[in-house]
């Protein structure tokens, strides 16, 4: 937690019990007071007590003290009850910003949502959120109830920090890299800002350095993504293309010695041979370049993805490809990419080993589940007799891999002449937060 | 103060009025009964505007302050 002291900060003052207590205490000094003045004006007025005046000022003076007393009363509780209304509105704008880090989670979006709720929050008319970068220059400014062109004119924020006159400051401090500041300026209704606000708006910004924080863990997220299936790549070309080529450069010095030992059959053989190794990882090649360019488009839900690739697959494969989905599954981006990915691998594998003339691809919801299936009429083979060197060649320790690092399942049933089928179980997320980045 | 809701004209002018009743009384302006009830109702309007609150315009909900002027939690 960033290490925010402000003004009220765990101040007792501000403490429901204490306040309530003082509350106690007053009423019970007041009562005291009260009889003693009451005592004191009736030993003035006692000449004139029989007298109808002097009866109506005893009155007047004990409804007088009442006034106070009662007045007093429903005062203190009238603030106390403002300020738990206050602090209510309060709970209730930190809720939804808590909810709208779910919601968003691109920085620049996180930053604007930020800034419009501490403006809420204090109801201030005007407000600019500034990021510091580490040599103390602002990186990037967000105003909010500024319009574009209004924002135009004043001109970039100025340098540095300070508190003007009706502007409310507070700083953010996150662990990541960022550092800002919350300027607030022009409370509604002319008010000024008040002790209480800035007690607010220092509870907010913790809230907000956290929703930051996760923006930028996300952004960092995405880049390890990147980064994953470059290494992912990197592998498949080590694995596949230089395997291939290094097999074909062999093949080539083989059939040259042939040729020049004046064995043109084995040496055509060979050359058969190598034709079929071009053409398998050439297949390889192009079905890793689909692959790749289904997962490319950003905006893409999952379930289009797999729709684009199932078809591209299945003219390219010759096998034929039935996609099954019910509902679109409520998968984090990264979690997207990899259902892509495992069903790109299971396919690779019926095309290069089932022998299969059907596949079904098939994704169903429970609650909070999702479950992908991948199931063909092939050749399958005996899952327990599978060879060492054979294993990773399946590609099946990668799916295992990915399905696991999503906090899901990996399971693989085949037995010969019965075809495989490979079961993926992936938690997905909580509705709530899809059905809030539906409704904005 | 947030828990104000006279003006600086209304507590002037309660502040002048407490000051007159009670120095009436003190003076003998008025006799008898009249005397006591100067003397002890001229502490009202002078309270009431040394502090700045009034319990009816509390409990009445009103206030002669300007709204930036206003009970914070407003």
């Amino acid at each position: 937690m960033p290490d925010v002291k402000g003004p009220g900060h765990l101040n007792p003052k501000v403490d429901g019990a204490f306040a309530l207590r003082r509350l106690k205490w007053a009423a019970l000094l007041a009562a005291l007071a009260f009889i003693v003045l009451l005592e004191l004006v009736r030993r003035a007025l006692n000449p004139y007590l029989p007298s109808l005046t002097g009866m109506l000022l005893m009155s007047a003076a004990v409804f007088t003290g009442c006034l106070f007393f009662f007045g007093a009363l429903f005062s203190v509780l009238e603030r106390m009850q403002g300020r738990l209304e206050r602090r209510n509105r309060e709970l209730l704008v930190l809720h939804e910003a808590a909810l709208g880090v779910y919601a968003e989670l691109a920085l620049e979006a996180v930053l604007q949502n930020v800034m419009d709720r501490a403006r809420t929050l204090v109801n201030a008319r005007y407000g600019a959120l500034s990021v510091i970068d580490d040599t103390n220059r602002i990186e990037s400014f967000v105003t909010s109830g500024i319009a574009a062109e209004e924002g135009a004119r004043i001109g970039p924020p100025a340098v540095g920090h300070g508190v003007a006159g009706g502007v409310l400051a507070v700083p953010i401090l996150c662990k990541g890299p960022f550092r800002g500041n919350l300027y607030l300026a022009e409370k509604a209704g002319g008010a000024e800002f008040t002790p209480e606000d800035e007690e607010s708006l220092v509870r907010f910004a913790t809230t907000a350095a956290l929703a930051i924080d996760s923006a930028h863990l996300h952004h960092r997220l995405n880049d390890l993504a990147v980064a994953e299936e470059r290494l992912r790549i990197a592998h498949e070309m080590q694995d596949g293309l230089a395997q291939v080529l290094a097999y074909v450069n062999t093949k080539a010095q083989a059939v040259k010695q042939l040729l020049r030992t004046g064995r043109e059959e084995d040496a055509t053989r060979q050359l058969d041979e190598l034709a079929g190794s071009a053409r398998e990882v050439f297949a390889d090649v192009r079905e890793s370049i689909i692959g790749l360019r289904s997962a490319a488009h950003p905006g893409q839900s999952v379930t289009e993805a797999l729709e684009e690739y199932c078809n591209t697959w299945q003219a390219h494969a010759g096998i034929d490809c039935s996609l099954r989905i019910d509902g679109e599954p409520r998968l984090a981006s990264n979690a997207q990419l990899q259902v892509l990915r495992i069903v790109q691998e299971s396919l690779a594998n019926v095309r290069k080993h089932a022998g299969a003339t059907q596949v079904e691809v098939r994704l169903e919801q429970t609650d909070d589940r999702l479950r992908m299936i991948v199931q063909d009429d092939g050749a399958g083979f005996n899952p327990s007799v599978l060879s060492r060197s054979e294993y990773p060649r399946f590609g099946l320790s990668t799916m295992r891999e990915r399905a696991e690092a999503l906090g899901g399942t990996f399971r693989l049933d085949s037995a010969p002449g019965e075809g495989t089928r490979i079961t993926v179980e992936l938690p997905m997320q909580p509705a709530a937060s899809v059905l809030r980045q539906e409704s904005p | 103060m947030s828990y104000r809701n006279l003006s600086t004209l209304d507590r002037g002018i309660r502040v002048a009025l407490g000051l007159l009743m009670l120095a009436a009384g003190w003076a003998g302006l008025a006799g008898g009964v009249w005397k006591i009830a100067l003397e002890v109702f001229g502490w009202v309007p002078l309270i009431t505007g040394l502090i700045g609150w009034c319990p009816i315009y509390a409990l009445l909900g009103f206030s002669t302050r300007k709204p930036g002027q206003e009970a914070a939690h407003r």
